[in-house]
């Protein structure tokens, strides 16, 4: 059996095509693990840049506003930086979050304005996609697949070989299977070991990488299948490369774009405009009504500052704070609905990846590498989390009166989630 | 007739007569229409949502009640980015970007609440637009139909009976070009129809992307025969095609950005801000009284205005101070958005001058800018809003200088509001789509690159055809 296998292979050494095409996957599966390294560590690199910068700009806040005990005013001007784990995938790919902030500051004034901030992003570059490994995997590998698949039988019969085939192997079947799983071998090693090789460089968890390289498996083997169906029903070469060519383009560039109208068609997610401009109507109109009667239902929250003084006539930073919260407040329900709209899209889009293994791929590798839409929604959680954690701190100053000072302002978190 | 229409006609009798080919093409007319219903359906949606946006911004802006004009400069505007008809036929970046600014003193905020954030973005291939069809699937079905074209004639051995009838291999290749190219443009005329409709007056801008349009059918078929008639068999020929569409179509692009990346690294806009405010520090704080840039700013007005005290003043001193903090603030902003655009403009550039080799990129950058969907007129959207936020803000803060008095605008216990009449009679923010003239300047470079490909693909075409005329066909 193992002689079997290898004069196999030594016959398919002799292939220069399945040669090159091996090579080429190599070295593209070298590529995108690479420009993915240089990525990674560029952004660690310009977080570690921010985070210098944000403690310069924190100093000035000691100096100017700390220092004097002017609580409101640090709360007002100081913004902070949210700290960021690197993600260990960011290899692989970086998903949706491309699309995000790479870094986020915030201040204690109203959270909803700060949360939707976009990122700098070339719009032109994002139109072309990335060049990353869940691209080459979802995307090309079906490709090379095809290209070392679609003419198993048929160039034996088209030879004219396969009668000859037939009458001296047990079984013409078992060749083409034994073939097509030497040559789907070695074409999942040139694409895999370089996964592996960029998870001992990144120091990924390899418990994830597995489970990445076995959905490449699993989705290499639907491509089998597919051009099993070929072979079986003895389709001839050109049919089959066009065949299958035909379902490559359906499956990845019709329907992705077919489920992406139709979900968004389906699940409206505008409700972003309206919220911001009924936020900010909420927000400055604070001005126009009873000052006092904004910070008691500031206090119907915050039950325990009640014992805070009554407003004076002249400006005071609790008030401007409290306004900035009830204004979050009264649009919660919205940005609520907001949220869910994006969740209940992605979820419908997933519902339909069932039926569609590219799509399920590409959400299977965003979510194993957290860097999924839904890990969008739980960074703003999360910032949402660290601007209460903020705001709270600012209001037992500004409430009750808790004493604010330098040595106050820097024992506190420099940079939020230390 | 004409020997080269005797080909023609005998090549398109083959094309009419492979069934296959027959329903994909029907299959991508089809598609190639519901595309251009889809796209027009969602183009008018997200219109008319843009439209009655900006005009609720507008009205709650000129609805705000009597008001310190500092008020109004916190309280701000939206602007709306509103788009070119001919983004139904190409989407270009238009997913990608933000649709809507918030327009405050102080600050420069981005365009938020962009499509891709707010949908799961599979695969990010592209809109499912006619530009689309055209740019990724004509050629792809092109190549299916016509693969064969010249290969055939060798594989069958109808080659030599073709050349025995005094025909020559020119005339083949003529022959063959033009079956295809009618073909092409068969299956790319429900495309130069919607575009036809939709740009209405824009007749130079229709004609321009209708000659785009033509040099890049032109150039597929003109490879399509060129590969065919240099490959011993049809599945030489069919293979050699598919990887140059693959190749072409799906990879070079993603490569060139990736490229473009490496060579100009993205910043991120915490450190944009952050840049921004240290050199705010060094430049000068309003707020600090002994700060040297701001005790020279109030020297020179006193001297301006003969006074001895800012008290004296005709006008609002705070005024002045916060015309004189917008100004600076303002112009160290857009130095950092200079800086920007700047390096996405040399991505973007690195980019196109992949068109040299890839007559799809400079296809679809063509098509971007005639539709008023690339990178610049984004840019220009934001320049607009920026200009409309600049002027804004210093009406508002001259209001403030002029319309009220320093010692009232001192006192804290006074409320200090001008009369809502000057934000009911502002102008509107109204965003004017860039003209044919910037856009075209533009796709020259593209459309040049186009025409220089095929007159190159055709030139190489004929001489290569010479071969077929040789002793060992």
């Amino acid at each position: 059996m193992s002689n079997y296998l290898a004069q196999e292979f030594k016959l398919l050494w002799r292939s220069n095509s399945f040669k090159i095409l091996t090579l080429i996957l190599a070295l593209l599966a070298l590529f995108a693990i690479g420009r993915g390294i240089i990525l990674s560590n560029h952004i660690a690199r310009n977080f570690a840049k921010i985070e210098q910068l944000q403690i310069k700009e924190r100093e000035n806040i000691a100096k100017t506003y700390a220092a004097a005990g002017d609580a409101g005013s640090a709360a007002y001007f100081g913004f902070e930086l949210i700290k960021q784990t690197p993600n260990p995938f960011n290899f692989i790919t970086q998903g949706q979050s491309d699309l995000g902030p790479q870094a986020t500051r915030i201040r204690s004034l109203a959270l909803i304005p700060q949360i939707y901030e976009s990122e700098i992003i070339n719009p032109e570059s994002l139109v072309k996609g990335r060049f990353d490994y869940s691209f080459l995997a979802v995307f090309l590998l079906p490709l090379f697949i095809i290209a070392v698949l679609f003419d198993l039988r048929a160039s034996e019969t088209e030879a004219g070989r396969e009668v000859f085939l037939i009458a001296n192997a047990k079984s013409f079947s078992r060749i083409l299977i034994m073939r097509a799983i030497l040559r789907m071998g070695i074409l999942l090693c040139a694409i895999l070991l370089p996964l592996f090789m960029g998870a001992l460089i990144n120091s990924a968890p390899m418990a994830a990488i597995f489970k990445i390289a076995f959905y490449i498996v699993l989705y290499s083997s639907f491509w089998v299948i597919i051009c099993g169906i070929f072979i079986i029903f003895g389709a001839n070469s050109r049919l089959s490369a066009l065949g299958q060519l035909a379902i490559w383009s359906v499956l990845l560039i019709i329907s992705p774009i077919m489920v992406r109208n139709w979900v968004n068609f389906k699940i409206p997610a505008n409700q972003g405009f309206a919220l911001s401009l009924e936020h900010r109507e909420y927000l400055h109109g604070a001005w126009e009504r009873d000052r006092q009667a904004e910070v008691d239902r500031f206090l119907k929250s915050y039950p325990q500052f009640s014992k805070t003084p009554k407003l004076g006539k002249t400006f005071e930073w609790k008030w401007y704070l409290a306004f900035h919260n009830n204004a979050d407040e009264e649009m919660a329900s919205s940005a609520k609905e907001y949220r869910m709209a994006i969740e209940n899209r992605y979820k419908l889009t997933k519902k339909s990846a069932s039926f569609l293994p590219p799509i399920a791929l590409q959400l299977a590798i965003e979510e194993t590498t957290n860097n999924g839409l839904l890990n969008h929604l739980e960074k703003q959680d999360y910032i949402a989390k660290k601007h209460k954690e903020l705001r709270e701190a600012y209001y037992s100053h500004l409430f009750d009166g808790a004493s604010f000072n330098l040595t106050e302002y820097e024992a506190k978190k420099r940079i939020l989630g230390d | 007739m004409p020997k080269v229409i005797l080909i023609a006609l005998a090549e398109l009798k083959f094309i009419l007569r492979n069934k296959a080919a027959l329903i994909a093409a029907l299959l991508f007319v089809l598609m190639n229409i519901f595309s251009a219903n889809v796209a027009w359906n969602n183009y008018n949606q997200a219109q008319n949502e843009i439209k009655s946006y900006q005009n609720f911004a507008n009205e709650d802006f000129a609805n705000q009640p009597n008001r310190h004009p500092h008020r109004m400069v916190h309280y701000g505007h939206f602007a709306f980015r509103s788009q070119n008809p001919l983004a139904a036929f190409d989407r270009g970046v238009d997913q990608f970007v933000g649709n809507m600014i918030y327009l405050e003193g102080h600050r420069q905020n981005g365009a938020n609440f962009s499509d891709a954030l707010q949908s799961v973005n599979l695969l990010r291939i592209g809109d499912f637009t006619p530009a689309f069809m055209l740019q990724l699937f004509l050629p792809l079905l092109l190549v299916f139909i016509a693969y064969s074209c010249v290969s055939r004639e060798r594989e069958g051995a109808t080659l030599p009976i073709i050349l025995s009838q005094n025909i020559k291999p020119a005339q083949i290749y003529w022959g063959k070009l033009l079956a295809l190219f009618a073909v092409a443009l068969v299956l790319a005329l429900p495309s130069i129809v919607f575009i036809a409709i939709i740009t209405k007056s824009q007749i130079s801008t229709a004609l321009i992307l209708i000659l785009a349009i033509f040099a890049y059918c032109l150039i597929w078929c003109g490879l399509i025969v060129l590969v065919s008639l240099n490959s011993k068999t049809n599945n030489m020929a069919l293979s050699y095609l598919l990887g140059l569409w693959v190749i072409g179509v799906i990879m070079l692009p993603r490569l060139g950005s990736e490229i473009s990346g490496f060579l100009v690294p993205n910043f991120s806009r915490v450190q944009m801000d952050l840049e921004t405010h240290a050199e705010l520090r060094k430049m000068g704080d309003s707020h600090n009284p002994n700060d040297p840039y701001f005790n020279n700013f109030k020297a020179s007005v006193l001297k301006k205005y003969n006074v001895k005290t800012v008290e004296e003043l005709p006008v609002n001193y705070k005024g002045l101070l916060a015309v004189e903090g917008e100004k600076m603030t303002s112009q160290l902003f857009d130095k950092y958005n200079q800086k920007m655009f700047n390096a996405h403009e040399t991505q973007n550039g690195i980019y196109s001058a992949l068109g040299l080799i890839d007559p799809f990129i400079s296809f679809q950058k063509l098509s971007n800018s005639m539709s008023g969907t690339d990178y610049k007129s984004y840019q220009s959207f934001i320049e607009q809003a920026e200009k409309y936020r600049y002027n804004m803000v210093q009406h508002l803060n001259g209001l403030q200088a002029n319309a009220l008095s320093y010692k009232d605008d001192t006192n804290k216990l006074l409320e200090n509001r001008i009369s809502n009449e000057n934000w009911l009679k502002y102008p509107k923010f109204e965003y004017v789509a860039q003209d044919f003239k910037e856009r075209f300047s533009r796709a020259l470079q593209s459309l040049i690159l186009l025409l220089l490909w095929s007159i190159g693909i055709i030139w190489l075409g004929l001489s290569q055809s010479k071969k077929l005329g040789g002793a060992n066909v």
